[in-house]
C-alpha cells in the first residue's frame, strides 16, 4: 500500500511533465474520460469477437475432420476396394473357367452395388474440382465396364474366344481409367483431410487472440493509470475486473485451443495417418493380386505385370523394408499382435505367389491357375479382412480424439463471448462514476 | 505499464507455441499409390514393320520363289540336338493363338486349346515323345506381334500361329512346309453397304499389329485408315462395337469369327493372287534338324489322311473343302 501511495503522490508531482506525455491531457478531462471509456469497450469487444471467432473456427475444424473429412476418405478408399474387388472377381471367374462358382459371382455384383453407393456418397459430398472430374469419369465408366465383363461372360459360356478380348478389354478400362479416376478421389480425399487438420492445428488463431488480448490490456492498464493520475484513487474496480476478465479468457483459450489441437493432431497421426497407410496397403495389395491374374490370363509374355506386382509389393514395406506400413506404429499390445499376423499374413501370400510364378515358369498353367484362384486369393481375402479390421480400429481412434476435441471447446466461444460482454459492462461501470464527477 | 507488459509476453509466448503439431509425411504415401498406366490397348510394336530395303538375298528367294520352300526331311533328325534338349525338358514348347477358333482357341468352358493348328503340335509331339502328344505340349499364348521374336529369341521350339511365309520373314526364322493355304478378306456387319475397295476408302478397317494386311491395304485400298490391335479378336470386338467399318484378315480367322457372330459376313474384295497366303510353321534357323524334322511329319500327315481329317473339322465351321497343300523343298 505505500509503494501505491508513493506512485499516486510521485504521479500528482509530474503533472505538467504528464500533461504533455499524454495525449489524452491535450484535452478536457470529461472528453478524455469519454474518449478512454469507448476505446476501452472497443479493444475489449474486439478481443471478445476475435476470441469468439477463434473458438467458433476450431470447433468447426473439429467437426469439419469428423463430419466430413474422414468419411469422405472412407468412402474414396471404399470405392478403389470395391471396384479392384469386382475387377478381380471377374478375372478370377475368368481364369476358372467352365462353371462359375455362385459365390464369387455374387462378390462380384456385391462389390459393384458397393462401389455405386460409395460413389454416390462421394459425389453428394463437397470435392474439388479434380475429384469431382474423377467422379464423373467413374460414373461414366462403370457401366462400360459391366457391359463388357457380361459379353466375356456370355461369350465365354458359349465357348467363343470373342469373351477373352472383352474380359482384356474390360480389365484395361478398369486399369487404365477407373481406377486412376479412383485413385485420384482417394488422394484429394487425404489431402483434404490433412487441410482440416492443418486449419484445426494451425497457430494463427491462437495468435490473433494473444494479440487482441495485448491491446486490449495495454489500453486497460494505459486508462487505469491515467484515471488514476486524474482521480488520484489508486484503482478502478471496473478496469481491473476487465482486465482480469481478459487475462483469464485469454488463459483460459490457449489452453482449451492447445488441449484441442493436441486432440486433433493425435486424431491425425494416431488416425488418419495409419488409415491412410494401410488403405494404401489395401489398395496395393488388392492391384499386386490383380497383377498376378493378369499375367496369368496373358500367360507370361509380358513382363509388365511381374514388374508391376514387385514394385506394389516394394511400396508397402513388409518386415523391416521401408514402405508404408513400416509408419503405422501400434497403439496397443493387441493391434502390435494383429501387426505381427499381418506380416505372417503377407509371407503366406508372397508363399502362393511364389508357388504360382514357379508353376507358371515350369508351363504347368492348370496347376498354376488353380493355386491362383484358391491359395493365393484366399490369402488376399484373408490379409484384406486383416488391413479393414486394423483401419476400423485406427479409425475410431480418429473418430475419437477429434470428437474429444470438439467436445473442449463445446463452451468456449459462449463463454468468450460473455467475458467479453461482461469485461466491457465492467468497464462502462467503472468508470462512469469517475466521468460524474465532471457534472 | 510493467505488469501489462509482462502479462503480454506471456501470452505472446504462449500463443506462438499453441496448435503447433509435427507434420505428416502424407506426401510419401500417396506417391506409393498406384500409378496411371500407360494405354496398352494399341501398342507400338517391337518388331520391326516392312522396310522397302531389298537385299540381293531377298531378291534372290523372291525369284526362286523360296518363302514356300523349306528343308528336305532326311530321316535322322531325330538324333539331333534340338530334338535331344526338347526330350529332356519333357515338353515341346509351342506358340499358339488362344482365340482363332476352328485354328487354335481355349474354350473358355474347358480351358482347353483345341483346334488345327493345336493338333498338329500334338503331333509333333506325338513323335518326338510317343504315345499321346498333348501331354507333351506347353502352349505359350502368341499375339501376331510376338510370334517370330518368341522364336528368335528361343522361348518358343515353334509357332503354329497363321504364319504367311514370306522371304523377308525368312531372314529373320526358318519355316517348315506348308500346312495351310488361307486368303485375305474383309469381315464386315451384315447391314454395311461394303461390295468393293471403292467403298472402303475413309473407312476404318482394323488389322493386327505387324501383320502383313497392312502392306496389302496400303496398296490396293486407297483411302483407307487402318487400325493396328495386338489381337485378332480385338478386331471383331471394335466390329462389333461400331468402332471400325470392316477387319481384314485371312479367312482362317473370318469363319470362326462368323461361328460367334452370325451377324457378320466375308467379303472378298481383292484379286486372290494379292490376298494368298501361305502358312508353315516358324522355327529357329539356329535348328535345321528341327525343321526337317518338322517337314517330315506334315508329310506322313499328309499322305495318312490325318490332315483330310483335320481340315474337316474346318469345314463344319464354314472353311471351304480343300486339299493338302503340296510340300515344296529348297534342296
Amino acid at each position: 500500500m505505500s509503494t501505491a501511495e508513493g506512485t499516486a503522490i510521485d504521479a500528482s508531482r509530474s503533472d505538467r511533465s504528464a500533461r504533455r506525455a499524454w495525449p489524452l491531457s491535450a484535452v478536457s478531462t470529461p472528453t478524455a474520460l469519454k474518449v478512454a471509456m469507448v476505446v476501452c469497450v472497443a479493444a475489449v469487444t474486439g478481443f471478445g469477437i476475435v476470441g469468439t471467432r477463434t473458438a467458433l473456427d476450431r470447433r468447426a475444424a473439429a467437426a469439419d475432420v469428423v463430419a466430413h473429412g474422414a468419411p469422405l476418405l472412407v468412402d474414396a478408399q471404399e470405392l478403389y476396394i470395391a471396384l479392384a474387388g469386382a475387377d478381380a472377381a471377374a478375372s478370377t471367374i475368368f481364369l476358372e473357367a467352365g462353371d462359375e462358382a455362385p459365390a464369387r459371382r455374387d462378390r462380384y455384383l456385391a462389390d459393384l452395388g458397393r462401389a455405386g453407393r460409395r460413389l454416390a456418397a462421394i459425389a453428394a459430398a463437397e470435392l474439388p474440382p479434380r475429384a469431382t472430374a474423377a467422379a464423373a469419369t467413374v460414373a461414366e465408366q462403370l457401366p462400360v465396364y459391366a457391359l463388357q465383363v457380361e459379353a466375356a461372360r456370355t461369350n465365354s459360356r458359349l465357348g467363343h474366344p470373342v469373351g477373352a478380348a472383352s474380359l482384356r478389354r474390360a480389365s484395361a478400362l478398369m486399369r487404365d481409367e477407373i481406377l486412376p479416376a479412383a485413385t485420384g478421389i482417394y488422394e484429394d480425399a487425404a489431402l483434404a483431410l490433412d487441410e482440416r487438420y492443418a486449419g484445426g492445428t494451425a497457430p494463427t488463431g491462437p495468435r490473433a487472440v494473444v494479440l487482441c488480448a495485448g491491446v486490449a490490456l495495454v489500453v486497460l492498464v494505459l486508462v487505469q493509470l491515467y484515471v488514476t493520475r486524474r482521480s488520484r484513487r489508486w484503482l478502478n474496480v471496473g478496469l481491473v475486473v476487465a482486465v482480469a476478465l481478459v487475462v483469464g479468457t485469454a488463459a483460459a483459450t490457449l489452453i482449451v485451443v492447445q488441449g484441442q489441437a493436441d486432440a486433433l493432431a493425435r486424431s491425425r497421426d494416431r488416425g488418419a495417418d495409419p488409415v491412410t497407410r494401410l488403405s494404401t496397403a489395401r489398395i496395393l495389395t488388392l492391384r499386386s493380386l490383380s497383377d498376378d491374374n493378369l499375367e496369368l490370363i496373358e500367360r507370361g509374355t509380358e513382363a509388365e505385370y511381374r514388374e508391376d506386382f514387385a514394385l506394389s509389393i516394394a511400396r508397402l514395406g513388409l518386415g523391416d523394408a521401408r514402405g508404408v506400413l513400416d509408419g503405422v506404429t501400434a497403439p496397443t499390445a493387441a493391434t502390435r499382435r494383429t501387426m505381427a499376423v499381418l506380416d505372417a499374413r503377407f509371407d503366406a501370400y508372397l508363399a502362393a505367389h511364389a508357388q504360382v510364378q514357379e508353376l507358371s515358369a515350369a508351363g504347368d498353367w492348370p496347376a498354376a491357375v488353380q493355386v491362383a484362384v484358391t491359395e493365393e486369393a484366399d490369402a488376399v481375402r484373408a490379409l484384406d479382412r486383416m488391413l479393414t479390421d486394423l483401419i476400423e480400429r485406427f479409425a475410431a481412434t480418429l473418430d475419437g480424439e477429434a470428437e474429444r476435441a470438439r467436445g473442449r471447446s463445446r463452451a468456449l466461444p459462449v463463454a468468450t463471448a460473455v467475458a467479453a460482454v461482461a469485461a466491457a459492462i465492467a468497464v462502462v461501470i467503472g468508470l462512469r462514476p469517475r466521468l460524474k464527477e465532471y457534472r | 505499464m510493467r505488469p501489462a507488459a509482462a502479462v503480454v509476453l506471456v501470452l505472446v509466448a504462449l500463443g506462438t507455441g499453441c496448435g503447433e503439431a509435427p507434420t505428416s509425411d502424407l506426401a510419401a504415401v500417396l506417391d506409393a499409390l498406384p500409378q496411371e498406366e500407360p494405354d496398352t490397348t494399341l501398342v507400338e510394336s517391337d518388331d520391326s514393320t516392312p522396310t522397302p530395303t531389298t537385299t540381293a538375298a531377298r531378291r534372290e528367294c523372291e525369284r526362286s520363289e523360296l518363302a514356300t520352300r523349306s528343308l528336305v526331311p532326311t530321316g535322322d533328325e531325330l538324333g539331333g540336338d534340338a530334338i535331344a534338349a526338347i526330350r529332356e525338358r519333357g515338353r515341346l514348347r509351342v506358340g499358339l493363338d488362344e482365340n482363332t477358333l476352328g485354328f487354335a482357341a481355349r474354350d473358355p468352358r474347358t480351358g482347353d486349346i483345341e483346334g488345327f493348328e493345336v493338333e498338329l503340335a500334338e503331333a509333333i509331339a506325338a513323335r518326338i515323345f510317343g504315345g499321346d502328344g498333348a501331354q507333351h505340349v506347353e502352349t505359350v499364348p502368341v499375339v501376331t506381334n510376338d510370334k517370330l521374336s518368341l522364336v528368335e529369341a528361343g522361348h518358343v521350339d515353334m509357332t503354329i500361329s497363321a504364319n504367311s511365309m514370306s522371304c523377308q520373314r525368312w531372314e529373320r526364322v526358318a519355316f517348315s512346309t506348308e500346312y495351310y493355304t488361307a486368303h485375305q478378306q474383309f469381315l464386315v456387319r451384315r447391314e454395311a453397304a461394303i461390295t468393293s475397295v471403292d467403298d472402303l476408302a475413309r473407312a476404318t478397317v482394323c488389322v493386327t499389329t505387324n501383320s502383313s494386311s497392312i502392306g496389302i491395304l496400303e496398296e490396293h485400298v486407297p483411302g483407307v485408315i487402318i487400325l493396328q490391335v495386338p489381337d485378332r479378336t480385338g478386331c471383331l470386338l471394335l466390329l462389333q462395337e461400331g468402332d471400325v467399318d470392316a477387319y481384314f484378315g485371312h479367312d482362317s480367322f473370318l469363319y470362326g469369327m462368323i461361328q460367334q457372330d452370325p451377324t457378320m459376313v466375308i467379303r472378298d474384295l481383292l484379286p486372290p493372287e494379292v490376298t494368298v497366303s501361305h502358312y508353315g510353321i516358324a522355327v529357329s534357323h539356329d535348328h535345321p534338324e528341327l525343321v526337317r524334322f518338322v517337314n517330315a511329319v506334315l508329310e506322313e500327315l499328309r499322305n495318312d489322311g490325318t490332315w483330310a481329317d483335320l481340315h474337316e473339322d474346318l469345314e463344319r465351321i464354314g472353311v471351304p473343302a480343300a486339299e493338302p497343300p503340296p510340300a515344296r523343298y529348297r534342296d
